[in-house]
């Protein structure tokens, strides 16, 4: 028996419901724009661990190369029944296939409704919360992004340091904002004019207002 | 004695005021650079470059400079914002669907430049108009940054230069709001 194909007319949803609860190593390769292919071990239905060509991903990551193989209309895939290998280092991720799927969708599904409103890619972010409650997949991008939030970052500075694509990054952004987590920075704030300046804007200030009188 | 020039930008989405907001403060008439529009943005010309005006205080002249709406010279912004005295992002107030593109506007140049800014509401002569308490919370600011205003009436343009001056330099002006 060989599972294998074309995303063209088996999209990744489709595969992923029919897999069910086989264990096995899925390829999927051929994708357009990437040099190397992905390799998504699965143990009686649920993934064990993501690798894109020889490395291996971390949760968040592979959370984002799931999304991206769900919206991926061309490519190839082969499926090799068998006891999968267990994850180098030795923590698997554990996620059923079909939770996946069901999130995957709704990630995918919202990111094309939010994309008009969410932020330009260079607008800086920083965290106002620290203690928060949050559903995955956002609880695992905020615990990676959260030291670099402290600071103020954009979505193209977290997808460059963490490598996730900097849309999806955007829309965990635009979430977290939402839900009240994150906010702009006024970087406006983070430097206070010189006496000499302030000096100068408060004799404007009065001129104006003289104005006004 | 004439002091250094300083700059303040006005910015915001199509049809929002920008031009008339800067010909109400300007000493001088206004250097527009209005064309055709390209794409369909609800009326015929538009500002495709900058404005210009020019308003002096104390001696100190003050270049006022407004920002093309149109999304293809969204390059423009972080040129014109560097060095600004003050940000001025206007959005109609009887217009809710432009809300997301000012705030867009206004979270981008805010977050990377060091620029003190105020949201202006235009259009608060008209009956059904968004407060500016209103938009505030929808930009998620606090109260003291968003002024509600009349672009064409001097006295509020005046009055948005004078809350930009009030943040930074941290003095409120007695009876005056």
């Amino acid at each position: 028996m060989a599972i294998f194909g074309s995303l063209k007319d088996m999209p990744f949803p489709d595969l992923v419901g029919m897999l069910g609860r086989r264990s096995g190593v899925l390829e999927v390769f051929h994708l357009p724009g990437r040099k190397v292919g992905y390799t998504i071990a699965l143990d009686g239905g649920k993934v064990l661990w993501v690798r894109e060509g020889t490395k291996v991903l971390d949760p968040v990551q592979a959370r984002s190369v799931l999304q991206e193989l769900f919206r991926a209309e061309e490519g190839a895939f082969e499926f090799a029944q068998g006891t999968p290998p267990p994850p180098p280092n030795g923590q698997a991720l554990g996620w059923p296939l079909e939770r996946i799927l069901l999130t995957t969708t709704t990630v995918v599904d919202e990111l094309a409704a939010y994309r008009p409103h969410l932020p330009d890619p260079k607008t800086r972010f920083q965290a106002v919360a620290l203690e928060v409650w949050l559903e995955e997949p956002l609880w695992s991008f905020w615990e990676r992004a959260r030291p670099l939030l402290a600071q103020g970052a954009s979505a193209e500075d977290l997808g460059h340091r963490l490598g996730l694509p900097v849309e999806e990054v955007a829309y965990y952004l635009h979430k977290l904002r939402l839900a009240g987590k994150v906010a702009p920075v006024r970087a406006y704030q983070e430097t206070r004019p010189d006496e000499e300046k302030r000096g100068l804007l408060r004799r404007l200030l009065a001129s104006l207002m003289g104005r006004r009188g | 004695m004439r002091g250094k020039p300083l700059k303040l930008l006005v910015s915001g989405p199509v049809g929002a005021g920008k031009t008339t907001f800067i010909q109400s403060l300007s000493e001088i008439p206004v250097v527009e650079t209005d064309e055709w529009a390209s794409e369909e943005i609800g009326k015929e010309r538009t500002t495709v470059a900058m404005d210009f005006g020019l308003l002096t205080l104390d001696g100190v002249p003050i270049y006022l400079f407004g920002t093309p709406g149109q999304e293809r010279f969204d390059f423009m912004w972080d040129v014109l914002v560097e060095g600004a005295l003050g940000l001025v992002v206007l959005v109609p107030g009887d217009s809710p669907r432009d809300f997301p593109k000012a705030r867009h506007i206004l979270e981008y140049l805010t977050s990377r430049h060091p620029v003190p800014f105020v949201v202006g509401v235009t259009r608060q002569d008209l009956p059904k108009v968004w407060t500016p308490g209103e938009v505030a919370d929808y930009f998620g600011l606090p109260p003291e940054h968003v002024v509600g205003m009349n672009a064409t009436s001097p006295t509020s343009a005046t009055l948005a230069l004078i809350r930009i001056l009030e943040l930074v330099t941290g003095e409120r002006w007695q009876g005056v709001w």
